[in-house]
């Protein structure tokens, strides 16, 4: 625990001033955005829309910079000499930044919106507006965003840890390559699957195809036709840990 | 201290590097690794610290395999390679964030090394020059008490007074249970500092010996020309401000004996080039 103390202290305490830029940096702009469509007259807007892409992207960026030091000739030795286990690395520099930078997003997000709200009421003489969107106001509505979030987040992130961990050069556009490239391989192979498997229940004219499967599917599937999302969770959340897995063992045969 | 034993390396694409190198370093004392451009001295202190595995054979720390890079392995080990490049912070937060990483740190210590190096606290690593990013580095693994301190090409870049500063630091620095690793080409540099000497030529250790040993097997002699010295023997020769000095096996009755220490460039020389005779002349080992 000596370990992960001092990688935590180490790691989120070295990064916390850029985090804050980055985690500021993009509600101001977005707020900075929003004022300028004033121009044509005062309306309410959100920058909450903007949320989402915004932390997943960021969540790729950081994991893709986790081991920057690795592509840097002068810095990789000390990285691979310092006195800790590389799953404290890759559990602070990837897993921790991500958390802190969600913790200080919804704090920046937020200060922003009120700060929107605020000058909103200020200049058009209303009434200080809710600053959550609407879409992402009701309550099961959020969690259930924030719940997909994180695990699209984690799975963003660990495959481009893996990716900073295993590219020497270029790692983001390498990662962004790879996972490309693994898609479409994925798409065309499960397309040839579901022709052979469901082959007898897809049917096809001239310009249209298809499925009639409904009650079969929950036949053959039940526990998966019932738990589908429960499943496609689960199966990120797995993939992620392996991606996770993958970048500490990596580290761990990585030479200088 | 550090145990070599049948170790194999060689870069993608490059002939083998090391083939079948052994060698041993005692705990305590300045160790000089000197040899060629392209000896293998710089891969050779990589795999003794970890960043570089073996293909074959294996390097032991204090009886701990160094490849695995467990962490009670690795805080007994500061190296400061020659090329190397500081996180943005300054020397303060760098001190705070990497020293507890080695349970013997010592705090007093580096604020002293710091101070005698003239090396400022506050300011961004990345904005010192090279040479005081070197000082911060070396201060750092200094005090950071590992048993094992690695320096490779440490006087690289130094000034005049920082080059006496780090001499007397690194005699400080040692003891009977730390060993620093000093791998040079300058060997002025490092002249009446290290001790023992071990030369590595075409992957192999050519001559290994302690500076006694050295000053009992072999003595500086001055002679008329070089093939006067050379005719009489000597192991190597240079020719200084007019006059052709060799060194030669104690006992040579040719020339006239200068006195004063080693010199190691002719030393250097010797192992490289007639590495048996000088082993026979010392009682050196490989």
């Amino acid at each position: 625990m000596n370990h992960l103390r001092n990688v935590i202290r180490h790691e989120l305490g070295a990064s916390l001033r850029n985090l804050l830029v980055i985690t500021a940096a993009i509600p101001g702009g977005a707020l900075v955005l929003g004022l300028l469509g004033w121009i044509g007259g005062v309306d309410s807007f959100s920058i909450w829309p903007v949320f989402y892409p915004a932390v997943l992207i960021v969540g790729a960026l950081l994991g893709s910079g986790s081991f920057s030091e690795l592509h840097t000739e002068g810095r990789r030795v000390e990285l691979l000499l310092r006195p800790t286990p590389e799953w404290t690395l890759v559990l602070v520099r990837a897993v921790g930044k991500m958390l802190l930078m969600v913790a200080m997003m919804v704090a920046t997000f937020s200060v922003a919106s009120i700060l929107g709200a605020a000058l909103h009421a200020l200049l058009a003489n209303a009434e200080v507006i809710a600053f959550f969107d609407g879409s992402i106001y009701a309550a099961a509505a959020w969690t259930s965003g924030a719940y997909w979030l994180f695990i699209g987040l984690f799975l963003i992130n660990a495959v481009f840890t893996l990716g900073s961990v295993y590219f020497r050069k270029s790692p983001l556009f390498r990662t962004l390559l790879l996972g490309a490239g693994w898609g479409m391989s994925y798409a065309i192979v499960s397309v040839i699957a579901a022709r052979v498997v469901f082959g007898r229940y897809i049917t096809q004219d001239n310009d249209s195809v298809e499925i009639t499967l409904e009650g079969d599917f929950e036949q053959l599937f039940p526990l998966l036709s019932q738990n589908i999302e429960l499943y496609a969770a689960l199966g990120a959340i797995v993939a992620a840990i392996g991606f996770y897995a993958l970048a500490i063992l990596r580290l761990r045969e990585t030479e200088a | 201290m550090v145990s070599a034993v049948g170790v194999a390396y060689s870069y993608p694409k490059a002939p083998p590097l090391f083939q079948n190198l052994a060698m041993e370093i005692e705990p305590g004392g300045i160790v000089g690794l000197l040899g060629s451009n392209g000896a293998g001295k710089t891969t050779l202190l990589k795999l003794i610290s970890g960043v570089l595995f073996p293909h074959s054979g294996s390097i032991r720390l204090a009886g701990e395999y160094v490849a695995p890079r467990r962490p009670q392995v690795q805080a007994e080990i500061a190296y400061v390679p020659e090329q190397f490049a500081v996180p943005s912070l300054t020397v303060d937060d760098y001190t705070r964030f990497y020293s507890p990483y080695y349970p013997r740190f010592d705090h007093a210590r580096l604020r002293e090394y710091l101070r005698r190096f003239e090396v400022a606290g506050a300011q961004s690593l990345p904005k010192h020059s090279y040479g005081q990013q070197k000082k911060f580095l070396i201060a750092f693994a200094l005090a950071s008490d590992a048993k094992l301190v690695i320096l490779d090409e440490p006087t690289n870049g130094l000034d005049i007074p920082s080059k006496q500063e780090f001499r007397r630091l690194i005699v400080e620095a040692a003891s009977d249970q730390r060993t620093v690793v000093v791998s040079t080409h300058q060997v002025r540099d490092v002249e009446n500092l290290i001790d023992p000497i071990i030369v590595l030529q075409n992957g192999n250790v050519a001559f290994k010996a302690a500076m006694g040993d050295i000053a009992d097997g072999v003595e500086l002699r001055r002679f008329a020309t070089v093939q006067e010295a050379e005719a009489s023997g000597a192991l190597a020769t240079d020719v200084r401000l007019g006059q052709t000095i060799g060194l030669v096996a104690r006992g040579a009755t040719d020339g006239e004996p200068i006195g004063g220490t080693v010199d190691l460039e002719l030393l250097f020389g010797a192992a490289v080039n007639r590495p048996e005779e000088l082993r026979q002349a010392c009682g050196g080992v490989r």
